[in-house]
């Protein structure tokens, strides 16, 4: 019995050690030549060092954003490399987009600690930035400085910051482009048809006015071969979907003055409200006329666009390859190009140009509208981007910090911004200079496309007239839940286009007033770069 | 210390013991827990709604909240919208419970009798009860697609007009009603085919000695017996329909315009959008005393016992 037992015991101790030997790493021996008294001689000695303490060993950071792929892929994607640099592990938390803001003021309100970093909207940052760490200190470190200066200086200067700090780091520019596909507008028998239907010659849109007639040409037709009819138009309608960016892309044009070399005044450069008296805008005679064109280009989009969102745009333009045109942010070219998602047609054929202007523009301070040689652009930076912050509750700021200047990199972010479905889109001036990084990634059937897309995106950035989302405390309620709705209802019909405007002004007015409209203006004023 | 003040220590502890765990007491350990998570989970959110309801709390502002007395009751009156979503909540409830409980007892009927396959009809009839309602909602959303969706292809294939479904503020509601028809039509024909397979067979039997129609046994027998099953069906459908949120939220989010908006969509709009926390309590609570109010009504309008003439 007692033989069996230590038979037993001897086989166990042998087993625990080849498992031990395979679950730990082998130590590394080290030759050392060490010095003893008396006559020299050399002594070899083993020894196995201590694993270098890295800087945050044990800790983890809980990031919460939308759901992927966009937005939450990059980090789950970049999260195990900057764990073996760092030794830090990083949590994320996916919420659904239209519960994002909801989920984190609630937990920020209530005084829950629910997470280190957020990756949000840069268009929430004011109503968070109570709540957020300011990040001055780190980015002028020259130990954590996330080489800022190779950020665009909208990214940089407008979206990171609030109130002169800067809150946050950009992680996505967010602009809008046209984008178009290229081989209809090079087309012999296209360009005959459109300049004999129209008197004038086929190009791709530089004004609203072109935009309605070449998506009107190219509505009803099969151009695509597919034997059904194709479509020249399409963007997102539906409510709680976003349309409201698609909607400022068509009324802006029409409503801004471009600003002088001292910047927006009270008649220059603004869009939303009179920076004087915090009266509303969206009730001028330039609205209704971008909301005429906006409503008209339903019916040059597939039926039922007035129930689309974003995803159907996606999957309508390089995925069915039977949509002309359409407005839309950078991650779609990288869609464009991406056999898994675009119909092969598509594929090296997907143009971009900026977003039309108009030849008309209206001056608010003498009330008429001035007509120009050349088309007013107002490009908008819409929603302006995804940005990763640090929240004042976290407890390890620094941790939190250097997981978004990880994705902030230069070299990590260049990854990422020239794959679709990220969701992110060009920041840094190193992403617009090298085309290289985009014909690697897209192949050389689309160096073209890639061209017109840095080219495009470049012309909007460094427009003196870019406009900013509204980014003032109780914008979801401006936006989603007053113009979005009226703008909504128009669209279905349910409300006149002057009444669906008038109704948004008065209840813009009620909500400045509730909020204050002092304070309000202080914030809109500052938002605008005015104080 | 001795063996006798201990002895005495653990006499006075068995009697501390039995003193605590009293048969008159004991019931009461039973009882507190519960009692306690009523009073944590259950009451005590409702007492502080409603006295949130009396404040004025605007996060968007930044500013501490304030007592607002009656300011948020006052302004809920005037407010179109929220009437306008009142009323979009109960054309959903009663259009949509009131074709639940039709269908679902014509199934129940149809199903209510020896035919093969019967237990597999039945399996298949309450799967859509079993789906979640953000998963229902996807899928109707997908198929009401006006282009790429399956009904209007099948339209298209009869050479009958598409439909414009829920993007179309005319159709939007209707749309919505027919996705919660779906998914609730089960619901009514498994409680109102327990009911029907629960009735004495002797009246039927007698009624069928007279020569009594099937009609007529359906109408002077099985409605006025199935009555009180039907009533109760119809309360808790109709509670529910009252709260509904998921389904639309998910296909069409309120809209187009506000066609689709319920009640419990705009209280979570000014609550958890707009952030205005004592008036996002106080439409809460207008619904819930509207929901008290009609589940009053329905209590007494609506037969709970068997009535035959």
């Amino acid at each position: 019995m007692l033989k069996k037992a230590s038979l037993f015991m001897t086989i166990m101790f042998g087993l625990s050690l080849v498992l031990a030997a395979c679950a730990a790493p082998a130590p590394v021996t080290v030759r050392e030549t060490v010095e003893v008294p008396g006559p020299e001689r050399t002594v070899i000695v083993e020894v196995t060092p201590a694993p270098e303490a890295k800087m945050c060993d044990g800790v983890t950071v809980v990031a919460v954003t939308q759901p992927g792929p966009y937005i939450a892929g990059p980090l789950f994607d970049h999260a195990d490399e900057w764990t073996e640099l760092t030794g830090g592990q990083v949590e994320v938390l996916e919420v659904p987009y239209g519960d994002l803001y909801t989920q984190i003021m609630t937990s920020f309100t209530t005084g829950v600690h629910a997470y280190d970093i957020l990756v949000v909207g840069a268009t929430w940052l004011p109503d968070f930035t109570p709540y957020l760490v300011p990040l001055d200190d780190y980015i002028a470190d020259p130990d954590t400085d996330p080489d800022w200066e190779d950020v665009l200086p909208a990214f940089r200067e407008i979206i990171a910051k609030w109130e002169g700090k800067y809150y946050a780091l950009t992680l996505d520019g967010d602009t809008h482009s046209l984008f178009y596909r290229r081989h209809l507008f090079e087309d012999a028998t296209n360009q005959a048809n459109f300049k004999a239907q129209y008197g004038y010659d086929l190009q791709v849109p530089e004004t609203m006015d072109q935009l309605r007639d070449v998506a009107e040409f190219f509505t009803g037709w099969d151009w695509s071969g597919d034997g059904q009819d194709d479509y020249g138009w399409a963007q997102p309608m539906a409510r709680g979907e976003q349309a409201h960016w698609w909607f400022w892309d068509f009324v802006a044009p029409y409503c801004v003055i471009p600003p002088g070399p001292e910047g927006p005044d009270q008649y220059r450069g603004q869009l939303y409200f009179d920076p004087e008296t915090m009266e509303p805008l969206v009730n001028e005679p330039c609205m209704l006329k971008g909301l005429e064109l906006y409503k008209e280009m339903t019916a040059f989009g597939p039926p039922g666009m007035e129930a689309w969102n974003v995803g159907e745009i996606r999957s309508g333009f390089p995925g069915t390859g039977n949509i002309a045109m359409t407005i839309e942010w950078g991650t779609f070219p990288g869609m464009c190009e991406d056999p898994a998602m675009a119909d092969p047609t598509a594929i090296g054929d997907c143009g971009t140009a900026p977003r039309p202007g108009s030849l008309e523009v209206w001056d608010r301070e003498n009330q008429t509208w001035l007509t120009l040689d050349e088309p007013n652009t107002a490009p908008l930076l819409n929603f302006g981007g995804w940005v990763g912050a640090v929240t004042q509750t976290s407890e390890n700021p620094d941790c939190a910090y250097d997981f978004i200047k990880f994705l902030n990199s230069p070299e990590i972010s260049a990854q990422d911004v020239v794959i679709g479905d990220t969701g992110f889109n060009v920041y840094r001036y190193s992403h617009v200079r090298d085309l290289t990084i985009w014909v690697d990634a897209w192949g050389a059937v689309a160096e073209q496309d890639a061209r017109e897309y840095l080219d495009a995106v470049r012309a909007d950035l460094e427009n003196p007239n870019v406009l900013i989302d509204l980014r003032i405390p109780g914008k979801p309620e401006y936006i989603d839940s007053v113009l979005d709705l009226h703008v909504s209802s128009a669209i279905a019909g349910e409300e006149d286009l002057t009444e669906a405007l008038q109704t948004t002004y008065d209840e813009w007015e009620e909500i400045t007033e509730r909020l204050g409209r002092e304070d309000q203006k202080a914030f809109y004023r500052a938002m605008m770069g005015m104080d | 210390m001795s063996t006798s003040a201990l002895q005495i220590r653990g006499a006075s502890f068995s009697a501390w013991l039995g003193r605590v765990f009293s048969e008159r007491r004991a019931k009461y350990y039973f009882v507190v827990p519960t009692l306690l998570y009523l009073l944590l989970i259950g009451i005590f959110p409702l007492i502080f709604s409603f006295g949130l309801s009396f404040l004025n709390w605007d996060v968007a502002a930044q500013r501490p909240m304030s007592f607002a007395a009656l300011a948020n009751y006052a302004e809920l009156m005037g407010d179109d919208r929220f009437w306008r979503t009142l009323l979009n909540t109960m054309i959903f409830a009663v259009v949509a419970v009131t074709l639940e409980i039709v269908f679902g007892f014509g199934l129940a009927l149809l199903l209510n009798r020896e035919i093969r396959g019967q237990t597999v009809f039945r399996v298949l009839l309450v799967l859509p009860m079993m789906a979640t309602p953000v998963a229902v909602g996807y899928i109707w959303r997908m198929l009401y697609h006006v282009t790429n969706g399956p009904i209007n292809h099948i339209l298209r294939v009869l050479h009958l007009p598409m439909g414009t479904w829920l993007s179309d503020g005319s159709t939007s509601l209707m749309s919505v009603i027919i996705t919660d028809i779906w998914q609730w039509t089960p619901f009514a024909f498994i409680i109102l085919l327990a009911g029907l397979q629960s009735l004495p067979r002797e009246p039927f039997e007698a009624a069928k000695v007279d020569g009594a129609s099937s009609l007529q046994s359906l109408y002077y027998l099985t409605l006025p017996m199935i009555r009180p099953i039907l009533s109760i069906v119809f309360l808790l459908r109709m509670v529910e329909a009252i709260k509904i949120f998921d389904i639309i939220y998910v296909m069409t989010a309120g809209g187009p315009g506000i066609s689709t908006e319920t009640s419990t969509m705009y209280a979570k709009l000014v609550s958890l959008t707009q952030f205005r926390l004592g008036y996002g309590a106080a439409i809460a609570y207008v619904l819930l005393i509207l929901s008290i109010i009609v589940f009053i009504i329905l209590t007494r309008v609506l037969p709970t016992e068997v009535e035959m003439e």
